[in-house]
């Protein structure tokens, strides 16, 4: 009753259970198999609604055979049912190297009372029939397996690297080794090593007898708190090999664990609180010389060392005034594949520099307790000088729109764009005061029309003195403007229909003396004016020639008018 | 007449002078942006949006807070970026690419026909041509009444002032939609985790339901620190100010 998983290269995860059909009062005993995974955490059964865990064991199983290894990891449950029915145990998730695994789900029938055989009752078939008869009474081979812890070293300070080393000394052939408990030790920090690919046994001579041995377990401790700390034991499950063994029979299975451990672990020096403990180096890369300005540079640095580098903080570049830094992209690697642990981690500092000239990175520091030389260690970059150039591009070239903005697909991930020209979209014309002034221009020149021509027109019609005066002006100015008296003809003719009433067919040299002396006017400004208008009536269609210049007695004539209209009542 | 023609090309030169803000910075917040510092690229973005008001800000911004899985606030930008740029397919992608991340149901966010022309049409014809047609239409418009006052009654007159203001009044209408639609605030984005929608504006109401954040919702009526919102077609309620961001 499985419910096995997709799986992905190595990597399987498969859920079973002991049986299909309990009482309501049995317990399901519930496995999921994990293999492929060094190290996995517990799966999450939060899913599992319609079961309460009672009990819960973790194994490992680490198979040595033909000079190949494999890990498999047992999370075993004893499950009780909430209730009787058709239950489900569903589908279960676990994430490991970057994959999702997922188990069916599986269907158990859950009836009142209890299905277990009572204790004590044997099934009918007592005995085991296909066992081979010679190994129903065969006796066992002894059994000389040990396992032997190797700490180094006994005393640390507080984050000092411990190695924990787990041999198995054997005279009997192993075919696995499973780790029983939890590979959780409390008051360290641990990173357990991969399980050994291939692990080849060394003969070892102890106690006056050979055996073969074998590396089955390593992790490096980081203590986080002072005192006698314990590793406790660690207890595996050794499947053994033996002579004349059948495909049907079993396997025989012994426990050996380690003995508990206890380290010294003494606390910093005062001075030392809260720094890293171990040897490292650290390495800054230089910036280019010269940068521009608000372009961003990468500062790169790299620490490496054999202390807790999962932990470890990167030195941190404060901003300052010319220059702003942002949070760095690091990443940390560790190395298992030496005696001690060892590991790196290298960061980069994005930074800009906000305005051109020489500008100082202050020096990055890194701070570790050496425990062999018992002091405190600093090493700490130069100080980084930039000079930093104005950003002209603006003004080198026009910004050219690269062809409209590019919408970029980024992968199976998000557009994005890239272009080099963004205009203001909130530049809006209509919300400005000039387009508002503009806007209410027309309207200002209409309203001044309408008054004009409505109001001030007729107002200026109903006064006699104000239409004398405009007829006197507009007339004045149209003489002003012409050039030879031939024009200024119909401008005195006007003149005088409008401001005395007289007809054009009547306008001759005796009506208009007569209407001007009855109007008050001196004879001898009558006779100017006259003699002005026969020369205007004169050159009115005599052909011209272009040195005359009338503008003298086109003057004289407005003066003689300008006389008479003050005169006429 | 002259006179007229080069003030309305001295107008038209100052538009385009105003525009195309010349942005090295863009470009160097986009170089950031492919280095993979994401934070400093959301930052660079955020100064020059200061600044300039730009769809393409808006939506690289969004870019930003998606790499940083900031995804409630990579709606918010994105839905800026869709209120300047009603027709860019790539920011209706990224909307639907969010709300996946969100873990929202699929909203289609397709528009209707009219809207969807509406949309066309807004993009191609600017809300600065639109002032300026009309502008030039209520000139005409005086123009011709003026024209009528000093000339009297012309027939070509008094249809010139018809169809100019037939114009105006079509420009106006224009530009008042537009600046309508610019300046209407009538989306919101839940920022508060289980954020809580109320029969009334106030605590003391009845708790109708709970809106996940990111969720993008409908304004409807705004009371003191209080709005009315639509979640869908029919879900509304009340929901605290401060839950929300107003788009």
């Amino acid at each position: 009753m499985a419910g096995v998983c997709l799986s992905a290269q190595k990597v399987e995860f498969s859920a079973r259970v002991h049986a299909q059909r309990i009482g309501l009062e049995d317990t399901l005993e519930f496995t999921l198999t994990l293999s492929g995974v060094d190290n996995p955490v517990p799966p999450d059964l939060s899913d599992l609604t319609d079961f309460a865990v009672q009990s819960r064991s973790q194994s490992t199983e680490f198979r040595m055979l033909n000079g190949r290894t494999s890990h498999l990891t047992r999370f075993e449950y004893r499950l009780s049912p909430r209730r009787t029915g058709t239950l489900t145990v569903p589908a279960l998730r676990y994430e490991a190297r970057g994959q999702i695994l997922v188990t069916k789900p599986i269907q158990v029938e859950v009836v009142k009372g209890s299905v277990a055989p009572p204790p004590g009752q044997r099934s009918l078939f007592g005995e085991d029939l296909f066992a081979f008869p010679r190994e129903r009474g065969r006796d066992q081979e002894p059994v000389d397996v040990r396992l032997v812890t190797d700490v180094s070293p006994r005393s640390v300070v507080v984050g000092q690297q411990i190695m924990v080393r787990v041999r198995l000394l054997t005279r009997n052939t192993v075919r696995a080794v499973n780790l029983l408990t939890e590979p959780s030790i409390s008051g360290f920090w641990q990173e357990w090593f991969p399980v050994p690919r291939s692990s080849a046994g060394r003969m070892r001579e102890v106690d006056g007898k050979e055996y073969t041995e074998y590396d089955i377990r390593k992790v490096a401790l980081f203590p986080n708190q002072s005192g006698n700390l314990t590793i406790p034991p660690l207890e595996f499950e050794i499947i053994l090999a033996e002579d004349g063994m059948s495909f049907f029979s079993e396997p025989r299975r012994i426990t050996r664990s380690t003995a508990p451990e206890t380290i010294e672990v003494r606390p910093l020096p005062d001075e030392a609180t809260g720094l890293p403990a171990g040897d490292f180096q650290f390495k800054v890369e230089s910036l280019p010389q010269s940068v521009k300005a608000h372009e961003m540079v990468t500062l790169k640095l790299r620490i490496s060392g054999n202390g807790n580098m999962k932990t470890l903080g990167v030195p941190q570049l404060e901003a300052g005034p010319f220059f702003q830094t942002f949070p760095p992209k690091v990443n940390r690697v560790l190395d298992h594949s030496g005696k001690w642990l060892r590991g790196t981690v290298s960061a980069e500092i994005p930074i800009t520099f906000r305005r051109a000239g020489a500008v100082s990175l202050p020096p990055l520091e890194l701070r570790w307790w050496d425990p062999a030389a018992q002091q405190i260690r600093v090493m700490a970059s130069s100080p980084m000088t930039v000079k930093v150039m104005e950003n002209r591009a603006a003004g080198e070239k026009e910004a050219v729109p690269a062809g409209g903005a590019e919408a970029v697909r980024r992968g199976r991930d998000i557009h994005h764009i890239q272009g080099e020209e963004i205009t203001d979209q909130s530049n809006y014309w209509n919300r400005s005061r000039w387009y508002t002034r503009l806007l209410l221009l027309p309207f200002l020149l209409s309203l001044v029309t309408v008054i004009y021509r409505g109001i001030w027109e007729p107002l200026i019609r109903r006064s006699r003195r104000l239409e004398t005066r405009r007829i006197l002006s507009r007339t004045l100015k149209d003489l002003l403007r012409q050039n030879d008296l031939g024009c200024a003809a119909g401008i005195i003719e006007n003149y005088l229909s409008r401001r005395l009433g007289m007809k054009l067919s009547r306008m001759n040299a005796a009506t208009i003396a007569r209407a001007l002396e009855e109007r008050g006017v001196t004879e001898r400004e009558i006779r100017e004016f006259l003699f002005l208008k026969e020369k205007i009536d004169s050159t009115r269609f005599a052909p011209r020639s272009g040195e005359q210049d009338d503008s003298k007695d086109l003057r004289r004539l407005a003066e003689v008018l300008r006389r008479i209209d003050g005169k006429i009542k | 007449m002259k006179k007229t023609g080069i003030l309305l090309l001295l107008l038209m030169g100052f538009g385009p002078a105003a525009w195309g803000e010349k942005t090295p910075a863009f470009v160097l917040a986009n170089q950031q942006y492919e280095a993979g510092h994401y934070a400093a690229a959301l930052d660079a973005y955020s100064r020059i949006a200061a600044r300039v008001v730009n769809w393409k800000l808006e939506f690289n911004m969004g870019n930003c807070c998606v790499k940083l899985e900031r995804f409630v606030d990579a709606k918010i930008h994105y839905l800026k970026a869709q209120k300047l740029a009603p027709t860019r397919r790539e920011i209706r992608d990224n909307l639907e690419y969010v709300d996946e991340r969100l873990g929202h149901e699929k909203v289609s966010r397709q528009v209707g026909f009219l809207a969807n022309l509406w949309n066309h049409f807004s993009a191609l014809v600017s809300l600065n041509l639109i002032s300026l047609l009309l502008l030039l239409s209520v000139v005409l418009l005086n123009g011709f009444f003026i024209a009528l006052l000093w000339r009297g009654r012309r027939k070509w007159l008094q249809y010139g002032l018809g169809f100019a203001l037939m114009a105006s009044l079509l420009f106006a209408g224009l530009q008042a939609v537009y600046q309508h639609r610019i300046d209407r605030r009538d989306t919101a984005v839940v920022t508060r985790s289980q954020a809580r929608l109320r029969s009334g504006p106030g605590k003391g109401y009845t708790v109708l339901f709970t809106l996940r954040s990111g969720l993008d919702v409908r304004v409807l009526e705004k009371r003191e620190q209080w709005l009315q919102v639509a979640a869908g077609e029919d879900v509304a309620g009340w929901i605290e100010l401060a839950a929300v961001e107003i788009i």
